[in-house]
């Protein structure tokens, strides 16, 4: 479990205290405006897209090929792009910061 | 039916593999088909090239002789397409809400208690049929006795039967009735919300209207009901499928989403070329068309591991049965929803699928026959609880 602070396009901050799981799945629990997760966490809609912050981006590691293609498409697509259901929340993202991408 | 007999056939593959394009005839006129999963993507998004702006023409066959009217979002390109979208948007993210998820469930468990309660049932017409239209009240948060004319209407709107003319002028006369209804009596329906609805700070005209409404109908309609046929066929041909999901919810999206990309309900999809192009090699006149072959990108070898085997617990799974990009598909969280609380509901509910009789459906093309569904699927279904 770790602490995960989500910030809105619009620079809303929302904390969650014990996030496990997935970042997709941990959004959605949670009611994290911006983060879907229709698929259910395969990598086939798109609608878990995050924007890591610099400092964290080495410690979430890299971005797969399949990821890279599915973000590819995706409206407000950046270097810092990544699926939230890609990345598992282990206790070295203990402190995470996210932003989500304004909607289309 | 052997137990490996699956839902769906790739006659794309030699080609995908080879040139990555099909050359194709569709109506008398040249449509190369795009086959492989990168070029298949990247074609759905450069919509300045292959453009959306087209009535009647983005469906395979075009539409000219079925209906009147453009549909709307899909037979756009941004920017409008996105003004267009977020008018109906809030209709189609419904099956979000836990009050939807309810109604669905409580549907699909009666369907399978009747069907468990029957000696036989037929599942295209007599399950998948009826659970789609159902279901689609919901959506449109009208009466579900509505459902009845829509059945009536069979498979697809256009094409399953009768004269397709006809069958669009009729459904054409029904949203016009249902959009007249509204205006005199408006309630928080889908019409209603049509003809109180802004583009861009003006009403929308009444044939935007019914171009909304035509998508709603025609859209999401023959697509999920082979769908949920297929699934029903391969869990009758592969218990153990059935099985392993029982002992394993946990794998419940992850087949739903399975199921999606191998049975790719719509094979593909037009788009019409703004200028002089290319395509894999071969030149496409301004004007002309191209197909986005989802069927066929999804079996690519290159990106997914067995691509004609169903995998239940496949992951990641990019696959695209819902489109790519800005126009991928409206009712794609309620075909999530009907599938995941389908599978669900089987496991609870039903032992043993005996499929008696199969008919598959086949799409016959001039350069391809393509088997996805069923025309006619006749099974058993027993109920667990009165499992020997």
């Amino acid at each position: 479990m770790c602490k995960i602070t989500f910030i809105s396009h619009d620079g809303k901050e929302t904390l969650l205290d014990k996030a496990g799981g997935n970042l997709m799945e941990a959004a959605v629990e949670h009611g994290i405006a911006g983060i879907e997760g229709d698929c259910g966490g395969v990598g086939a809609c798109g609608t878990c897209h995050v924007h890591i912050t610099p400092e964290w981006r080495d410690r979430v590691g890299p971005v797969t090929r399949f990821e890279q293609e599915v973000i590819n498409n995706l409206h407000n697509n950046s270097p810092c792009s990544r699926l939230g259901c890609q990345i598992e929340l282990t206790e070295k993202l203990d402190g995470l910061v996210v932003r989500i991408p304004k909607p289309a | 039916m052997d137990d490996n007999h699956l839902p769906a056939n790739d006659p794309f593959r030699e080609k995908r593999e080879a040139e990555g394009i099909l050359k194709a005839t569709f109506q008398g006129k040249k449509i190369p088909m795009i086959l492989g999963f990168r070029d298949v993507r990247a074609a759905a998004a450069d919509w300045k090239t292959f453009s959306n702006d087209a009535p009647f023409r983005v469906p395979i066959p075009s539409e000219e002789d079925v209906r009147s009217v453009r549909q709307l979002p899909i037979e756009t390109d941004p920017p409008e397409h996105a003004d267009y979208r977020k008018i109906v948007e809030p209709f189609f993210r419904q099956p979000k809400e836990a009050e939807m998820v309810q109604k669905v469930n409580v549907l699909i468990g009666k369907l399978l208690q009747q069907a468990t309660t029957r000696p036989t049932i037929e599942i295209v017409r007599e399950f998948a049929l009826p659970l789609q239209s159902r279901a689609l009240t919901y959506l449109l948060r009208v009466p579900e006795t509505e459902a009845n004319e829509w059945i009536s209407w069979g498979t697809h709107v256009f094409r399953d039967g009768g004269n397709g003319e006809a069958k669009g002028a009729a459904l054409e006369r029904y949203i016009t009735r249902q959009l007249d209804r509204a205006v005199e009596n408006p309630g928080d329906d889908f019409f209603s919300a049509l003809t109180q609805a802004k583009f861009r700070d003006r009403p929308l005209t009444r044939e935007e209207m019914v171009g909304f409404a035509n998508l709603t109908f025609a859209g999401g309609r023959d697509t999920v009901i082979q769908t949920v046929a297929s699934i029903i066929g391969y869990l009758g041909g592969n218990p153990k499928a059935l099985e392993t999901l029982r002992t394993k919810p946990e794998l419940i999206n992850m087949a739903a989403e399975e199921f999606f990309r191998f049975v790719s309900p719509l094979t593909h999809i037009g788009r019409v070329c703004s200028h002089a192009t290319e395509v894999k090699g071969m030149a496409v006149e301004a004007n002309q068309r191209i197909s986005l072959c989802w069927a066929s990108a999804n079996r690519d070898a290159s990106v997914f591991e067995k691509p004609d085997e169903i995998l239940l617990d496949r992951k990641p799974n990019p696959h695209i049965a819902f489109g790519s990009g800005v126009h991928n598909c409206l009712g794609a969280l309620h075909a999530r929803l009907l599938t995941r609380s389908l599978l669900r509901q089987l496991c609870e509910r039903v032992a043993i699928i005996k499929i008696l009789d199969a008919k598959d459906h086949v799409e016959h093309e001039s350069h391809y026959e393509r088997r996805l569904g069923y025309d006619s699927l006749v099974v058993q279904m027993t109920p667990r609880n009165c499992q020997p």
